[in-house]
């Protein structure tokens, strides 16, 4: 078994390295200097251009840069983001604990939410609430994420004022508790937003995970010998019905993170997503390959989760291991 | 000046348009009370905030609140002699007799956010890295006619020239002295990444409070400034990654100004009572010039667009009235030339070329190209008449005329490819010169003798410096030349207007519009008349409305 | 056999015919050119002259997802084509040769799943100066093998265990015959649960980027960049995002009930096979 556990993180390893190296060769492709002036930087000169490059080491070829890169990486020096004009390593810890609030409530509202819902829809096979909900579900997966983005904040925010606008908290608001409700009063949209996509694929795993269960033999076992409808739904429906929902959350850590780059952009909350498309932009190479780094890692991390999840689902699994 | 118009850097005030808005309602700002915290939402953070290192007006707006030149152009815009200009670090100026130097003696109050007096030289030092930069800003002109600056004593700072002109006190206003106490323990090519440049001690009217690069700003008012406290407690600077959600905060009151409205939001904007739009004239125009060089190889003409009677005939192809109809309604107008009306009013009756596509076919049938492929695109000799089109994709307004002139050349067969790219692959395709239409705009400065570098030929600096597509006119040149060297704006004007002519007629490029800049301003600030080209000089002067004060005007500055 | 004549998925492949039918006649349909600019004001509200309003160019926006239409289900089916195709490969490789190419293989699928999928294509098409029609295809489809890759890789697996498959193995067909006699046949109805999901995928997808302003050549029309033309605050130009949204909303919809049903074959499907 600990050569299993060995293995298991050799790959997470291994997968961290694929993503960063592809990120990092993927950038350096890309046309346009990072020195390259802005937009509005009338007198921009290539001798400075040179300079610049020179002084970030970006003239030496790719696979150079990639040593230094890792080595750096390895010392625990993640580079200088010219365009934010800061070391990576102080931009990334600003950008990480507001996504991670962002993403984590927002898979929170996926999970509880579409457990609940998809369980409920499964147990209670047929009714008109039942097949009224499972067409909002079946709506909400199908709209463009982006789109359930923008109409939360035209509608709720900007039209009916239910929701503030934008950022993690009113500027100069109040502390304390009140200050602790604000900021959940600004979390709520966004969060939403990201998250009510995936509790509707959610529920719909769920719901026919449940219907499944619902017929299986240990169930009517179950029922047979007189059990309440409740326990039976907790105690043996529900965990074996877990199993497609837990193995399918090891992958929404990712999903999540690419709606957040829309949400954030469009809320104007300071995270990860906007963070690493406003470097794609600047070509600032290093900020993305450590955006990337990052994100890698908090992926491989959550599929490991789920991983620990699934076993505690799933007896025989926990048996064997 | 190469930036995208919608850095509303240069921007003016129309008195007469400001008199039908709420702009000049009173109650009157000098007498409302200061105080108060407004929070500004912007497109983009600034990369550096020291005044010798900027590189974009966000840049350029930070450094100016955080620092003070020397003397000031004034609200007239004026850049002639020293009419209009104000102090600033400055109290006082006089010419040597020589009219090669000017004497400046600093105000004795003047300090240092840290409570250090202002001194001499502090101004030596700002303007000895200004001219080792590879880069100084846009001041490349400006700081090239500054020969040297010297400190004979602590009070004084001379700034010596190169040559006699009438715009030295102009020049000599970039000058923002930076701390010697501080900097001079810092080698000038560390400063940028020095410990100085990521919290600046400055002398301006607001010192640095907190920033987290690329999300917020935060600006606090100096209380015992030298020139006396300014109005808002505190300014808050803070970006909105986009246009819709920086628009959102300001029309739900979260925040109180975004800097430039695009004309889609404007009728949206008007629907809000809290919100007042300013308008203002724009020093900015757009235009798509025609590249007079290969694409492929800048050292040789341009196969096709050498040809001034294609370039005519192209421009005739163009309904540029309607275009800037279709797309800005009222809130824009069609370009006029190589300048922007609020700099040259009198010039907008120059002759145009007209819209006129029959003579333009009747042309391009003409020079040859009178066969037409499958897609009805003219051939010469088996080549369809292609064009690719260099669009920035942060102007929404140049990519509409792009995407409404491409059917417009389709109509009289010519085919227009349109590359849209973001910031980098428009500069670095717009520095190797390849493209064959690049859809620009410049922001032009009171000081119109940027035309030198913009159309003037490549030739020794400035001339041709920012002139991308390689445009040359000799005649246009000399009319330059002489407009330059006059020494009042009345003399200089009949030659600005014979070079612009010039280069109308040439077809240098398809003037496309200038438009109507407006503002989002919440009803709750109180702001004098709209500063003519740069917004943010006159944030010391705004107020709050004590009767729309809210919670974040009242919390309490942080040290 | 049942399901997809089942009365849902009977709506959803109809609705999914009558759009291609759709995009395949724009030309006759379509009041108006895609490219045609009309005199006036940009961007009108709906009106009897024009159903659907113009947009901001003053191009009549009835006639532009006509065409659109035919773009975006082009991209997708030319996405799917290449995401199933490359998944297939991939899935079926690693599971045929096992060992250190399927662990490699399996590494490399987790790591592009790893990459948010908009940041991937984002860091793609920076690294071209400018997409084209089939190179978007291309990119969307290059970006979305994992899902095809991971199914076809245990379906293979648990059709190699099979004992008919054994046999084959043990009496030696080669890999290419085995591919190409047994396994494909068999893989068709995963492939087809793995083509909708790519299809529902796709297309929302496509109208992100257009959002982030990534999309085709100018003045091609799609659902997604009418939309991402639409440009300001949307409640003053609505007409210009509930079409779109509504025709992508609607044919997602007809792609995931598909799926649903070919999905609940798949699983009645190796129940059989179990029970066999």
């Amino acid at each position: 078994m600990r050569g299993n556990q060995l293995r298991r993180i050799g790959d997470a390893a291994l997968l961290v390295a694929l993503v960063v190296a592809t990120c990092f060769i993927l950038i350096r492709l890309a046309p346009g200097d990072p020195f390259y002036p802005r937009l509005d930087d009338p007198a921009w000169t290539p001798e400075r251009a040179a300079t610049q490059r020179v002084a970030f080491g970006y003239d030496k070829p790719i696979r150079i840069q990639f040593v230094y890169y890792v080595s750096r990486t390895f010392r625990g020096d993640l580079g200088w983001s010219h365009s934010r004009n800061q070391p990576v390593a102080e931009a990334l810890a600003s950008a990480l604990p507001a996504t991670g609030l962002l993403v984590v409530t927002a898979l929170g509202i996926a999970f509880a939410v579409g457990i609940l819902v998809g369980a409920w829809q499964g147990w209670r096979r047929d009714s008109p609430l039942v097949r009224a909900s499972d067409r909002v579900s079946l709506v909400l997966l199908s709209v463009p994420e982006f789109l359930i983005a923008v109409f939360a904040l035209m509608g709720p925010a900007l039209a009916w004022r239910w929701f503030p606008t934008a950022g993690m908290r009113t500027p100069y608001g109040p502390e304390g508790v009140l200050g602790l409700l604000d900021r959940l009063h600004h979390l709520a949209l966004p969060a939403l937003a990201l998250g009510l996509p995936i509790a509707a694929v959610v529920a719909r795993l769920q719901a026919s995970a449940m219907r499944e269960v619902r017929d299986a033999e240990f169930v009517r076992a179950a029922r047979s010998r007189g059990l309440l409808d409740g326990l039976v739904l907790r105690r043996h429906a529900l965990r074996n019905a877990l199993i497609p929902v837990l193995t399918y959350a090891g992958l929404q850590l990712s999903t999540a993170l690419s709606g957040a780059v829309i949400v954030e952009r469009l809320f104007s909350w300071p995270g990860m997503g906007r963070l690493i498309v406003d470097a794609v932009g600047a070509r600032d190479y290093p900020l993305v390959a450590g955006g990337v780094l990052v994100a890698a890692l908090c992926t491989v991390v959550g599929t490991m989760l789920a991983d620990l999840a699934l076993r505690w689902a799933t007896p025989r699994l926990r048996a064997r291991a | 000046m190469m930036r995208p118009l919608r850095a509303a850097c240069l921007v003016s005030l129309l008195a007469s348009l400001c008199a039908s808005l709420s702009a000049c309602a009173k109650p009157d700002v000098e007498s409302t009370p200061t105080g108060g915290t407004i929070i500004i939402a912007t497109a983009g953070d600034a990369s550096h905030l020291i005044p010798t290192h900027w590189e974009s007006t966000s840049d350029r707006m930070l450094a100016e609140l955080l620092f003070d030149p020397l003397v000031e152009i004034g609200p007239e815009r004026n850049v002639f002699g020293d009419a209009g200009f104000v102090r600033r670090l400055a109290s006082q100026w006089a010419w040597t007799a020589d009219s090669l130097a000017i004497r400046f003696t600093l105000d004795s109050t003047a300090a240092w956010h840290d409570g250090q007096p202002v001194v001499a030289r502090d101004a030596v030092a700002a303007f000895r890295v200004l001219k080792g930069r590879f880069n100084p800003g846009s001041l490349k002109t400006e700081m090239k006619e500054i020969d040297s600056v010297a400190a004979p004593d602590d009070r004084t700072v001379v700034v010596h020239f190169s040559r006699k002109s009438p715009y030295q006190l102009y020049f000599a206003s970039h000058i923002l002295p930076i701390p010697t106490h501080i900097t001079d323990a810092i080698a000038d090519s560390l400063l940028e990444r020095s410990a100085w440049a990521q919290r600046p001690v400055g002398s301006g009217p607001y010192r640095l409070a907190r920033r987290e690069p690329g999300v917020e700003t935060e600006l606090v008012a100096v209380a015992d400034h030298y020139r006396g406290r300014p109005g808002p407690d505190r300014i808050l600077f803070s970006t909105s990654p986009t246009a819709e959600s920086g628009v959102a905060r300001v029309l739900s009151g979260e925040a109180d100004m975004w800097e430039l409205l695009a004309p889609q939001f404007v009728p949206e904007a008007e629907k809000y009572p809290d919100v007042r739009l300013i308008r203002s004239e724009s020093f900015g125009y757009a235009f798509a010039a025609f590249n007079f060089r290969d694409p492929n190889d800048s050292s040789r003409p341009h196969p096709l667009l050498r040809e001034r009677a294609l370039r005519r005939a192209l421009t005739m192809a163009i309904d540029r009235e309607r275009n800037v109809r279709t797309r800005f309604g009222s809130e824009a107008r069609a370009g006029l030339g190589p300048f922007a009306r609020i700099n040259s009013p009198a010039d907008s009756d120059l002759t145009h070329i007209p819209y006129d596509t029959i003579a333009a076919d009747r042309v391009l049938d003409s020079l040859g190209w009178t066969a037409r492929n499958r897609d009805g695109i003219r051939v010469r000799n088996g080549r369809p008449l292609m064009f690719t089109a260099l669009v920035p994709e942060a102007s929404g307004g140049r990519r509409a005329m792009a995407e409404l002139m491409q059917e417009q050349f389709r109509n009289v067969g010519v085919d227009l490819r349109i590359v849209i790219g973001d910031d980098k692959v428009f500069g670095s395709r717009l520095k190797s010169g390849r493209f064959d239409l690049l859809f620009g705009g410049w922001g032009t400065t009171p000081l119109r003798t940027s035309i030198q570098g913009t159309w003037g030929s490549r030739g020794p600096d400035p001339w041709g410096a920012q002139n991308q597509a390689y445009y040359a006119n000799a005649e246009a040149d000399s009319a330059i030349a002489r407009a330059v060297r006059e020494l009042t704006p009345a003399e200089a004007a009949p030659h600005y207007r014979r070079a612009y002519q010039l280069i109308i007629d040439d077809a240098a490029a398809i003037w496309l519009y200038e438009v109507t800049e407006a503002h989002a301003v919440h009803a709750r600030l109180l702001t004098p008349p709209w500063r003519a080209e740069a917004w943010w000089r006159t944030i010391p002067l705004w107020r709050v409305d004590p009767a729309k004060r809210l919670p974040r005007d009242a919390a309490p500055v942080t040290p | 056999m049942t399901d997809a004549r089942r009365p849902k998925a009977r709506l959803a492949l109809a609705y999914l015919a009558l759009l291609t039918l759709a995009a395949l006649g724009a030309d006759w349909i379509a009041p108006y050119d895609f490219r045609e600019q009309l005199t006036g004001m940009g961007a009108q509200a709906p009106s009897a002259a024009h159903w659907l309003g113009t947009d901001a160019s003053m191009r009549d926006v009835w006639s532009r997802m006509l065409y659109g239409t035919r773009n975006t289900l082009g991209i997708a089916l030319l996405a799917v084509a290449v995401a199933l195709t490359l998944g297939t490969a991939i899935g079926a490789t690693a599971a045929l040769l096992g060992g250190i190419v399927d662990r490699l293989l399996s590494r490399l699928a987790d790591a592009f799943l790893a990459i948010p999928r908009i940041l991937l294509l984002l860091l793609v098409v920076a690294s071209v100066e400018s997409v084209g029609t089939y190179a978007l295809a291309l990119l969307l489809g290059s970006t979305g093998w994992m899902g095809t890759s991971r199914l076809v890789r245990s379906e293979t697996l648990a059709l190699l265990a099979t004992d008919h498959l054994r046999s084959a193995r043990a009496l030696g067909v080669p890999a290419s015959r085995l591919l190409r006699r047994h396994l494909l046949p068999a893989l068709v109805p995963t492939l087809a649960t793995a083509g909708t999901i790519a299809f529902a995928s796709v297309i929302p997808l496509e109208a992100g980027l257009a959002f982030l302003g990534i999309g085709l050549p100018i003045p091609e029309p799609s659902w997604g960049n009418i939309i991402g033309e639409a440009g300001g605050l949307w409640l003053t130009r609505w007409w210009l995002v509930l079409f779109p949204t509504l025709a992508i909303t609607t044919t997602v919809i007809a792609a995931n009930t598909l799926r649903e049903s070919f999905q609940t074959r798949l699983q009645h499907g190796i129940h059989a096979e179990g029970e066999r």
